[in-house]
Formats: structure tokens, sequence, C-alpha cells
């Protein structure tokens, strides 16, 4: 097994292991970042710590689990370097729960109606917020609970969920925003 | 229901696909709502289905010498290079070789 031969310093098992999980662990950090050069930095980070920290793998969990855990850390641990708000800034100054949801100036009540394509949703991700993108990555992406967010982020589960329904409310914004300006442009080529 | 009450709860349900009752039922009545929670259903089916990227550059080189560089891989020496050196192959001492997987009596 691999992750056995990895923990006796087999090269082989090493590079193996990479390569089955350099994409998953890439996109994850680009997703969470939106830049190349810090997704590359990142995703090395991450497989470095994976290899020193291997010997310690005593399987409770399944290994991609783990693994993926690891990498998440390492992208808040940068974010945090940054300086960048894991959270919103905007959290202290929005609405809570009781005051509902904060509306967006401008946010239409259009549905986007199935016809949202993949270079716009990458694109829409790309521009949220990083506090805003963190937890739409981590939630509606790749399956972290609220709870789960919570403990990674420390920050509290409400702030979890209020931060993902108004990362939800920006996409939607975004891409509504895309939308119209599509059907604008197809409108004035045909025009 | 008010329909930011539904706007949070939705938030709050960790499976868009599995909302409790009184959400529904809301969702079923309410236009605006119901096209929230379609589109969020959308944008995260959607997202989830973006297809894993390729790392911009080859990471493997740049791990690996850091790797050697902490010693948490054994440098192996060609047999070759390593008479070269005078070097006695220590490597089958040091490190076990991965256990060999029973293979299966071949059927044929
Ligand atoms: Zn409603």
């Amino acid at each position: 097994m691999a992750i056995d031969a990895a923990k006796q310093g087999d090269p082989q098992a090493f590079e193996f292991l990479y390569h089955l999980h350099k994409r998953r662990v890439y996109s994850l950090c680009l997703r969470m970042t939106g830049n190349t050069a810090e997704a590359d930095d990142l995703a090395q980070e991450a497989f470095l710590q994976l290899f020193r920290k291997i010997a310690t793998f005593r399987g409770e969990s399944a290994f991609s689990t783990w693994l993926h855990r690891l990498a998440v850390n390492v992208v808040l641990m940068h974010l945090r370097r940054k300086g960048l708000p894991e959270v919103s800034l905007e959290e202290t100054t929005e609405p809570t729960q009781e005051d509902g949801p904060r509306r967006d100036i401008g946010a239409s009540d259009q549905t986007l109606v199935g016809s949202v394509d993949r270079v716009n949703i990458e694109r829409a991700i790309e521009r949220l917020p990083p506090g805003y993108r963190t937890i739409f990555v981590l939630h509606d992406m790749e399956g972290y609970e609220h709870n789960e967010i919570a403990e990674m982020m420390g920050c509290s589960i409400g702030n979890s969920k209020s931060q993902l329904h108004k990362a939800r409310m920006k996409l939607r914004d975004l891409l509504q925003l895309a939308q119209s300006q599509g059907a604008r442009a197809q409108g004035n080529s045909q025009a | 229901m008010e329909c930011n009450v539904f706007e949070i709860a939705v938030s709050e349900s960790a499976d868009l696909s599995q909302l409790r009752p009184e959400l529904l039922q809301h969702a079923q009545q309410c236009f605006r709502c119901s096209g929230l929670l379609e589109d969020f259903q959308t944008i995260a089916r959607k997202a989830r289905k973006l297809a894993s990227v390729e790392p911009a550059r080859d990471l493997w080189g740049d791990i690996r010498a850091q790797l050697e560089r902490e010693g948490l891989i054994q440098t192996e020496l060609r047999p070759a290079a390593q008479a070269a050196r005078g070097v006695r192959d220590r490597s089958a001492d040091a490190v076990p070789a991965p256990r060999l997987v029973h293979s299966a009596p071949r059927s044929r």
C-alpha cells in the first residue's frame, strides 16, 4: 500500500500519492484563493505537510479526507497571514439574522433558469470577496458542515451560516449580472 | 413564514435538496422564494461539477527536493553510481521493501 510505503520514506510512494491527489488539492487551493500562483505554492505546502506528517496517519478517517482537511488548514493559515478576513468584515456592520437578510441594491428576483454556464460560475466564484468565497467553497462545493467550518475558521456556527447566505446571494447577483450582460451583448451583435 | 426567515433557514440547511417541510411549503406558495431556492440549488450543483484542475506548474520536483533536504525520503543512488563512489548499498537495510500484494492465482 502506497501510504505504508510512504511512511517508510519510499520516494515512489510519495510520488504516487502526489499524482493521485494533486488535482483535487490544487483545485481546492485555487478555488479558495482565486489565484494560480498562490494555489501552486499552497498545494506544494499542503503536500510537504502531508509527507512530514504521514507517519502519524492512523487511518481513523479516509486518507483523502485527512489530506483534504490538511490542505484547507494550509489555505486558511495563508489567508490569515495575508490578513484577509476569513469571514467578511461586513459582518460587523450588516444586519444580523434578526434583521433579516440584506438585499443588495439592484439585486433582482429574476431567476437564473438553469442557464448558468461553467465559465460564468468559475468567474463569479473568483469575484466573491475572500470571506464569502471560503465559506461557499467549503460548504457548497466541498461538503463541509457549518460546525466543521466554524471550528476550522474559528468563528461561530451562526456566522458561518450567515456568511454562506450572503455568499450565495452575491453569487446569484454576479451570475444575473453576467447573464444580463451576455443578453445585451447578443442583442447588440444582432442589431 | 416570512420570506426573510425562509432565506436564512435555507442557508442553515446542510442539504438544499432535503429541506424541512415548512420551508418546502413556503417555496411552493411563494414565487420569489421558489426562484431563489432553485437558483441556490443550480449554483451549488454546477459549482460542485466544476472540473478539478491540474497545478499550473509541476510541483513534484520541488516537493521531492525539499523532502530530500529534510531527510524524509531516501535518496537512492543507482547501484552503478554507488559502486563508482564505493558506497555500500544500505537502502535495503534502512528501508523495508514495500510489502508485495499477494496476487490471485491466474485463472488461465
Ligand atoms: Zn417567500
